[in-house]
């Protein structure tokens, strides 16, 4: 029993106000970067390289082309996927389109390791022949080892 | 503990024409119970936390990624003009085969009877370092071209490893070389 206002007992509310509102912007960033990371990266397993004279991953403007490990040169550009025998063509052609609209684009090729180098090459030169020079090749670090 | 009674505003002449001011006693106001609206949040707190758990395990960050840049030569660039005067480094092959399906089972061939087969990335890179004329050796200079040989099997992880070992010793001119069709 409440001694100051005799009206029962006293009620102890939390104000959850501050506590809902950044609960909401912890999920509207997951539901954005969750989006963005299923569209671009393609699950791989990328090849960890010891000693490795890497650098940060420029982010802006860029295409992220990965390169399947499958038998037949598969890539995936987004939500592009190029397979078969003509598959590097058809990158080439959005790679070119994407060099048309920002000429200082850059192509990270996401290759995994178990790729045949014998599909990963086509996707560089693909890059070269858009007029790209600028391409990234994206590895990870081994395990225990930042 | 006897409350003081509420004093009636002070009116002023202009006021004398405007409404009656009801006088109602406290004790009056405290005993009737003010409708309260309260939301009940407990079902909506319950499905956030759910969201977020989802996108929390979900969500795949690509933290850990870097980036082996890359100079790719310009297809349509005009050639370069030759000074005839100038005897230029024949570019060195550096051959990489896949033998099995681990990390380590490559073998590694460098085009030049100095160097030949090397075991690993890093003898790699220490055997063409040490032939660094900046380095008291004898083969190669800053601007020495390394092309990189490797079969259309060759696994990835190996090729990309020689590409490391080659920029990680110091040479900015290291070049892929289209696929062969058998192991070179």
């Amino acid at each position: 029993m409440s001694r100051i206002y005799h009206k029962g007992p006293a009620r102890v509310e939390a104000n959850l106000t501050a506590f809902i509102d950044v609960t909401f912007l912890l999920i509207i960033f997951f539901i954005l970067v969750a989006q963005i990371t299923t569209a671009e990266n393609a699950p791989l397993v990328l090849p960890a390289v010891h000693d490795r004279v890497s650098t940060p991953i420029a982010r802006e403007d860029r295409v992220i082309v990965n390169c399947l490990p499958t038998a037949q040169p598969t890539y995936s550009v987004g939500s592009h996927v190029f397979a078969g025998a003509n598959a590097a063509e058809q990158l080439g052609a959005l790679l070119r389109d994407a060099q048309h609209r920002r000429p200082d684009i850059e192509v990270s090729v996401r290759a995994d390791r178990t790729a045949p180098y014998g599909h990963v090459h086509p996707a560089m030169q693909a890059a070269a022949m858009a007029g790209i020079q600028k391409v990234q090749l994206i590895i990870v670090p081994p395990e225990g080892e930042l | 503990m006897p409350m003081p009674t509420q004093q009636p505003e002070q009116a002023g002449p202009s006021a004398a024409s405007e409404e009656p001011i009801h006088h109602v006693p406290i004790r009056r106001k405290r005993a009737v119970p003010r409708p309260v609206t309260n939301l009940n949040l407990t079902a909506m707190i319950d499905v956030v936390f759910l969201l977020l758990l989802y996108f929390l395990l979900v969500t795949n960050f690509a933290k850990d990624e870097e980036a082996l840049r890359v100079d790719l030569p310009d297809p349509l660039a005009p050639a370069a003009v030759v000074d005839p005067f100038v005897i230029e480094d024949l570019p060195v092959v550096v051959t990489v085969t896949s033998v099995g399906n681990g990390p380590g089972d490559y073998r590694i061939h460098v085009d030049q009877p100095a160097v030949g087969s090397v075991g690993s990335f890093a003898d790699l890179c220490s055997t063409v370092q040490a032939g660094r004329f900046d380095r008291g050796g004898y083969l190669y200079g800053d601007e020495q071209v390394f092309l990189i040989r490797a079969a259309s099997e060759t696994r990835w992880e190996h090729t990309i490893g020689t590409f490391n070992a080659l920029v990680r010793a110091g040479f900015a001119h290291v070049h892929f070389l289209p696929p062969t069709e058998a192991d070179p």
